[in-house]
C-alpha cells in the first residue's frame, strides 16, 4: 500500500518540505473472460514509424565520433594449428590502427574453456586468427591480406555420422560425442519399449534427416565499443543485453557496472543472438588499444559460417500402435551436429517424449562435434527437428490403420505431462485441432497460383497436418520500473529487448491496461542495461510471460501511487478512484475527471516510480500447443512443391496483441516452409568448407513462395501460468510447418521423403523409386 | 574490393581502344555480375570501362524484318516489349523469369550473355581451374546444381551449369550477336559465342580479345512460328535455373517445319539439342511421342554424384514445352 508522507529534506544547507511515496503490492490474476480496454486489441507496432522511416538506430547504424572499422582474418581450414603469424606488414599499412592476434591479445578462454578468443588450434573454417582496426573498412580488409600465416593442417571431420563413429578425427581431445555423467548421449526411458512394440499391431520404422539451417537474420551480428575512462559502452545486436555485459566484463576483468550494453533495435536474432560472440570483446580490446571507438559488423558470409545454426540431425525412429490407434511405443535415436564447440544438443527428443500419450518411450540423443561452425539455438531448437520425423511416422501409422489423422491425434492426446507425471497449467490442443479443421473447411479449396498455361495434369494436390508442443511460459527474474512523469507521460524502464517480435508493443499494452491510460501515452524504453532493471534474454518465447507480469506489477505499483496521490487532492479515498483513458475519476462521477498531468503537477516536479517484478512460476509444467494444416500442390514432373495454404491455430494463453500474434505466426510458418522445402547448408566434405554461406545458394523463401496463411489462437488465459495469463508465441509457429508440408506431399504423391528440405532433387528421386516399383 | 581506375567510353570503338590500351581493363555495363565479382575479389580489374552512356544506348529496333537489340538494353525492357512478347515469346518469358525486378532493370542483355558461372566453388575461396587453378572442385564435390551434359573430363574441365535465362531463349530463336573488336566489327551466330573453357581460354565465350558486344539480332518472324521458355527453380522467384528449356517451332498444318531446342542450367554453356531438333523437324505433330522425344533429349546426360534429378526434371520441362506449343 503506497502512502504519502510529508517530510523535510535538506539540500545544501536549505530545508524543503517534500512529498514522498513508499512501495506497492502484487497484482491479482487477470481472470479469463475479463473485459479489457487495451489487452487483446489489435495494435500497430508502437515503434513502427521509427522502423519504417529509418529513424530506428540499429547496431549497424551506430557511429560514435572517431570510430574505426574492424575486420577479422579467419582460418580457411576446417582444422589446423597455427604455426606462425606475422602481422608486421599489416601494421605498417597507412590507416591501420591496431592488429590483435594471439601474439598480443590477452589470453581469454571461450566456449566454456574448449577454446580461446585467439586459439592456437583452429577447429573450423572461419575461426578467428587476427583482427584489424583501421580508419575504414577497405583498409582493414586490405590489411588482412598483409598478414602472413602458416598453418599445419590437421585431420578433420564434417560429416555427422562419420564424426560419431569410433576412430573419427577428433575435434577436441575429449572426443566428438558429448558425454553426460561419463556416458555418451542423453538417455530417457519410461515404461518398457520392447514390450510396447510386442503389443503393437503396426510399426513404422525409418531414418529421417534434417538439414543444418542458418538463421540469416536480416541484420548480421556485430558490435561497436567505446571507452570513456574506465567505463565501456557496447552496442550489440543481441537478444541478451545482460549476457553480453557479463561476458564482456568477465573477459576483460572489469566490474559489471562499468559495462553498458545497448541494443534498442535489432534486425532479428532467431536464437543466434542469444549467445555472445567474440565480436564485443574484440571491439572492446581494439577500442582500448586505439583509444577510439571501434565497430565490427559481420558480413553475410561470416554470418552464415560462424554465428550459429540449427544443427543437422539423423534420427532413427520406430513407433508402434494398436489397431484402434493407441500408441504403444516410441523409440528414437538422434545424432545432432553441434559443430566445433557445441556444449549442448538440441532437445530433438522433446516431441517424442511429450507430444502424445504413450506409456513406453525411449530416446537417446547424441550431440556430436564436427569441424564446422558451432550450432546455436534456432527458433524452437530441437523441437522443429524432432517434430518432422514423429509427425511423418504418425502420418504413416494413420494410413496403415486407415485412421483420420486428427482422430488419431485426439485418441493419443496426452492429458498430463508424462515426463514429470503432473498436470499442465493449461492445455487446449484439442481446441487447436477443432479450430484448425474448421478454418480449413471454411476456406474451401486452396487456389492454385500456377498460371493456367503452366498447369498440366500432373500437378497433384495434398493436405497434411502436424501438431506442436513447446514451452514458452517464461518466469522470473524480470524487473521493471514504470514512471509517471509530471508532464503526464508514462515511461516503462526495463532492460529487455525487442528482437523484432513486437514485444515492445504487447508489453506497452499491458502497462496501458494496468495503468488505465491510452497505448500512445506509453513510451517503452528498453535495450539498455543502464536505463532499466534486469530482464532475461529474449529467447525461448519467454519475453512476454516473463517481462509481462513484471511491467504489469510495476504499472500497478505506479497506479496505486497515483491514486494515493490523487486521493489527497480529490479528498476521496483511493478505493473510490479509477483511472480511465489517462484520467483519474471518482467512480461514477465523470465530471470529476482530471488528467494524470494535472494531478502530478500539483506536487511539483514529481515522478511516480512504480517498481515491479516477476513472481515465481507454479510447479506444474507450462506449455504452448498448436496444430497446422498444409495444402500443397506438387509438380510430379519437376519435383517442385508449392505450398498453397497453411492453417495455423496455436494455444499460447491470452493473446495480448492479435496483430502481433498473427505476425509471429506468419513469420514462423514462412521460416518453417523454408526448412521444409528450400533451406540447407551445404558442406564439401573433402575440403571441410561450407559452399553456400550466402543468400544466393542458401535459399530462404521469397514472398512469391508465401502461401495463403490462415492463422488464429485459442486465446484462453493460462491463469495458473502467471497473472497476465499469456505465454510466448515466437517459437511455436515454426515447429509443425515442415512436418505438415511433408505429410501433405505424401498425401499428394504417395511418396514419403525422409529428408528435409524436400527439394526437387529429393522428391524426383523418391518419385523415381515409386514409379519403378509401380512398373 | 581492390582499387581500380575508371573511364567512360562514348562509342564501341572507344571501348575497344580503352580495353586494348590497359592490361586488365574490364567493361562495366549494368554491373549486376561484375560488381559482386569485384567485391569478392574474384575479378580484379585495373580499369573499368563504363559503356553505360555510349552510343547506341539501350533500345530495341526493327532491322531487316527482325529485331536489333542494343547491348545495353535491360532485361526488363525485353520482358515488357510488345513485339518481343508477340514474335519472340521465349525471350520475353526468359527475361521475366530471370533474377528480380531490380536486377532485370539493371542487367543488360549484352552483359547477361557474358556473365560468369554461379558455381559455388568459383564464387567461393577455392582456386578452381576456371580461376586459373588446377582442379574442378565440383566434379567430385557438391555438384547438385551443376552440369549433366558436356561435363566429361575430356570435354570440359569445368562442370558448372550456365546461369543465363535469355541465352537459351536466344539460341532457340536463332539469334546472332554483333560487336566491335580491335580487328573491326564482328558478327556471329550466338551459338558460336558460347564455347567450353580450355586452359588457354578460361571462359565460356569466344568473344574476341578486347572485344565488346554491341547488339543482338533476331531474325524476322516466320509463318507458323511460336516459342517458349520454361524454367525450374528451387523456389518461386530469384533463383537460377535448375534446368531450363527454350523451344521454338514452326508448324504448317500438321507438320513441324522447323524446331530448335536450347537448354540452360544443365551444361557449362547453353546449347542446342540438335539431335532431337532433327527428330522433330519434318515430323507430323499428331504422330509425335513426347515421352520418346524427352528420353532422347537426355540420352546423352551424364549426371554427377548429386544431380541425377536434372535429367527427369529436364524431360518433364521438355514434355511440357511440347505440350504447350504443339498441343
Amino acid at each position: 500500500m503506497a502512502r504519502i508522507v510529508k517530510t523535510k529534506i535538506e539540500v545544501e544547507g536549505r530545508v524543503y518540505e517534500e512529498t514522498v511515496v513508499v512501495d506497492g503490492e502484487e497484482p491479482p490474476v487477470w481472470e479469463e473472460g475479463r473485459e479489457f480496454t487495451q489487452v487483446g486489441k489489435p495494435a500497430n507496432r508502437v515503434d513502427g514509424r521509427e522502423r519504417v522511416t529509418g529513424a530506428a538506430k540499429y547496431t549497424y547504424d551506430v557511429q560514435p565520433a572517431g570510430m574505426l572499422y574492424a575486420a577479422v582474418l579467419r582460418c580457411p581450414h576446417p582444422h589446423a594449428r597455427l604455426v606462425s603469424l606475422d602481422t608486421s606488414e599489416a601494421e605498417k599499412l597507412p590507416g591501420v590502427r591496431a592488429v590483435l592476434s594471439k601474439e598480443n591479445a590477452p589470453d581469454i578462454g571461450w566456449y566454456g574453456g574448449a577454446g580461446k578468443l585467439f586459439d592456437e588450434e583452429l577447429r573450423f573454417a572461419g575461426e578467428e586468427v587476427a583482427v584489424v582496426a583501421a580508419d575504414d573498412l577497405d583498409t582493414a580488409r586490405d590489411a588482412l591480406k598483409l598478414i602472413t600465416v602458416e598453418y599445419e593442417t590437421l585431420p578433420f571431420v564434417t560429416d555427422l555420422e562419420a564424426a560419431a563413429r569410433p576412430g573419427a578425427p577428433q575435434v577436441h581431445p575429449q572426443g566428438n560425442v558429448l558425454k553426460n555423467d561419463g556416458e555418451e548421449g542423453e538417455l530417457y526411458t519410461r515404461g518398457d519399449v520392447d514390450k510396447g512394440f510386442k503389443s503393437a499391431d503396426v510399426v513404422v520404422e525409418a531414418t529421417y534427416r534434417t538439414p543444418t539451417a542458418l538463421h540469416n537474420s536480416f541484420e548480421t551480428h556485430g558490435a561497436a565499443a567505446a571507452w570513456e575512462g574506465d567505463e565501456l559502452t557496447i552496442w550489440e545486436s543481441t537478444q541478451y543485453l545482460f549476457g553480453v555485459r557479463g561476458r564482456v566484463a568477465t573477459s576483460l576483468k572489469v566490474p559489471l557496472s562499468k559495462v553498458r550494453v545497448i541494443s534498442e533495435f535489432m534486425g532479428g536474432g532467431f536464437g543466434s543472438k542469444g549467445q555472445t560472440l567474440k565480436t564485443p570483446v574484440l571491439t572492446a580490446l581494439l577500442a582500448k588499444a586505439t583509444g577510439r571507438p571501434v565497430k565490427l559488423m559481420l558480413n553475410r558470409h561470416e554470418e552464415n559460417l560462424l554465428t550459429g545454426n540449427r544443427g543437422e540431425t539423423v534420427q532413427r525412429l520406430k513407433i508402434g500402435a494398436k489397431k484402434d490407434g493407441t500408441l504403444t511405443a516410441i523409440d528414437l535415436e538422434v545424432l545432432y551436429n553441434m559443430g566445433a564447440y557445441g556444449m549442448w544438443a538440441g532437445a530433438v527428443a522433446g516431441p517424442a517424449k511429450e507430444l502424445y500419450s504413450c506409456r513406453n518411450v525411449r530416446t537417446k540423443t547424441l550431440g556430436v562435434r564436427t569441424n564446422l561452425g558451432t550450432h546455436a539455438a534456432f527458433r524452437a531448437p530441437g523441437f522443429v527437428e524432432g517434430t518432422f520425423p514423429l509427425e511423418s511416422a504418425v502420418d504413416d501409422l494413420c494410413r496403415q490403420l486407415n485412421m483420420d489423422p486428427v482422430e488419431f491425434r485426439k485418441k493419443n492426446h496426452a492429458e498430463k505431462d508424462q515426463v514429470s507425471d503432473s498436470e499442465y497449467t493449461a492445455k487446449n490442443l484439442l481446441q487447436c485441432y477443432d479450430m484448425a479443421l474448421e478454418k480449413h473447411a471454411e476456406a474451401g479449396r486452396a487456389l492454385s497460383t500456377a498460371p493456367v498455361r503452366y498447369r498440366p495434369s500432373n500437378l497433384k494436390r495434398g493436405t497434411g497436418m502436424a501438431s506442436q508442443v513447446w514451452s514458452g511460459g517464461g518466469g522470473p527474474p524480470a524487473h521493471a520500473i514504470v514512471r509517471l512523469n509530471s508532464d503526464g507521460t508514462v515511461e516503462v524502464m526495463c532492460a529487455t529487448q525487442d528482437i523484432g517480435t513486437g514485444v515492445k508493443t504487447a508489453l506497452s499494452q499491458v502497462v496501458a491496461e494496468e495503468l488505465g491510460v491510452l497505448l500512445e501515452q506509453v513510451r517503452f524504453r528498453l535495450g539498455d542495461t543502464q536505463k532499466g532493471p534486469f530482464a532475461p534474454a529474449s529467447w525461448g518465447s519467454i519475453t512476454v510471460p516473463s517481462v509481462g507480469p513484471a511491467v504489469r506489477s510495476a504499472a500497478q505499483d505506479a497506479r496505486r501511487q497515483l491514486l494515493d496521490i490523487a486521493s489527497y487532492f480529490f479528498e476521496t479515498p483511493a478505493g473510490k478512484l479509477e483511472v480511465k483513458e489517462g484520467f483519474v475519476t471518482i467512480e461514477g462521477r465523470e465530471e470529476s475527471r482530471r488528467s494524470i498531468e494535472e494531478i502530478i503537477s500539483e506536487i511539483g516536479d514529481y515522478m511516480i516510480l512504480g517498481k515491479g517484478f516477476r513472481g515465481p512460476n507454479p510447479t506444474e509444467p507450462l506449455r504452448t500447443w498448436g496444430a497446422q494444416i498444409a495444402d500443397v500442390e506438387v509438380d510430379e514432373e519437376t519435383g517442385q512443391v508449392r505450398v498453397l495454404r497453411v492453417v495455423a491455430v496455436h494455444d499460447v494463453g491470452r493473446v495480448l496483441n492479435p496483430k502481433g500474434l498473427s505476425s509471429q505466426l506468419y513469420g514462423g510458418i514462412l521460416q518453417g516452409l523454408g526448412y521444409g522445402l528450400t533451406e540447407e547448408r551445404r558442406v564439401d566434405e573433402h575440403l571441410g568448407v561450407v559452399v553456400n554461406a550466402n543468400l544466393e545458394d542458401y535459399k530462404i523463401p521469397t514472398m512469391a513462395d508465401a502461401p495463403q496463411m490462415l492463422v488464429g489462437a485459442v486465446n484462453l488465459a493460462d491463469t495458473a501460468a502467471n497473472h497476465i495469463g499469456s505465454k510466448g508465441a515466437g517459437e511455436p509457429p515454426i515447429i509443425p510447418t515442415a512436418a505438415a508440408i511433408a505429410n501433405a506431399v505424401y498425401d499428394a504423391t504417395g511418396v514419403r521423403v525422409y529428408e528435409l528440405p524436400i527439394t526437387p532433387a529429393r522428391l524426383l528421386e523418391a518419385l523415381k523409386n515409386r514409379n519403378q516399383t509401380e512398373s | 574490393m581492390n582499387n581500380f581506375s575508371y573511364t567512360k567510353a562514348g562509342t564501341p570503338g572507344e571501348a575497344v581502344s580503352a580495353l586494348a590500351a590497359t592490361e586488365g581493363a574490364v567493361i562495366l555495363a549494368g554491373g549486376t555480375d561484375l560488381v559482386p565479382l569485384m567485391k569478392e575479389e574474384i575479378v580484379n580489374p585495373s580499369t573499368l570501362v563504363d559503356i553505360t552512356t555510349w552510343e547506341p544506348r539501350a533500345g530495341i529496333e526493327s532491322q531487316g524484318g527482325g529485331l536489333l537489340i542494343h547491348a545495353l538494353t535491360p532485361l526488363s525492357a525485353l520482358a515488357s516489349n510488345e513485339r518481343v512478347g508477340r514474335d519472340y515469346r521465349a525471350l520475353a518469358d526468359a527475361c521475366n523469369l530471370a533474377a528480380t525486378p531490380q536486377l532485370r532493370n539493371m542487367g543488360t542483355i549484352g552483359g547477361n550473355l557474358l556473365q560468369q558461372t554461379r558455381c559455388w566453388y568459383y564464387r567461393g575461396d577455392q582456386p578452381c581451374r576456371l580461376k586459373g587453378g588446377e582442379v574442378c572442385f565440383a566434379r567430385n564435390g557438391e555438384n547438385e546444381k551443376h552440369a549433366i551434359f558436356l561435363n566429361a573430363p575430356g570435354t570440359s574441365f569445368c562442370v558448372s551449369a550456365h546461369p543465363s535465362d535469355p541465352a537459351p531463349a536466344l539460341l532457340a530463336l536463332n539469334a546472332r550477336v554483333e560487336g566491335e573488336a580491335p580487328g573491326g566489327p564482328f558478327d556471329m551466330a550466338l551459338e558460336e559465342l558460347f564455347a567450353l573453357p580450355t586452359d588457354e581460354r578460361r571462359s565460356f565465350t569466344t568473344l574476341p580479345a578486347n572485344g565488346v558486344i554491341t547488339g543482338v539480332l533476331l531474325p524476322a518472324p516466320q509463318p507458323g512460328s511460336r516459342s517458349l521458355y520454361l524454367k525450374a527453380m528451387p523456389r518461386a522467384a530469384w533463383a537460377f535455373a535448375l534446368a531450363s528449356v527454350a523451344l521454338y517451332v514452326e508448324v504448317e498444318g500438321d507438320t513441324v517445319k522447323e524446331a530448335r531446342i536450347a537448354l540452360g542450367g544443365v551444361a557449362p554453356i547453353p546449347f542446342r539439342a540438335h539431335r532431337v531438333e532433327h527428330d522433330l523437324r519434318g515430323s507430323r505433330v499428331s504422330g509425335l511421342d513426347y515421352r520418346e522425344l524427352a528420353e532422347a533429349l537426355t540420352a546423352d546426360a551424364s549426371p554427377l554424384s548429386q544431380n541425377g534429378y536434372k535429367a527427369p526434371l529436364l524431360r518433364g520441362l521438355f514434355r511440357r514445352a511440347l505440350l504447350q506449343l504443339l498441343g
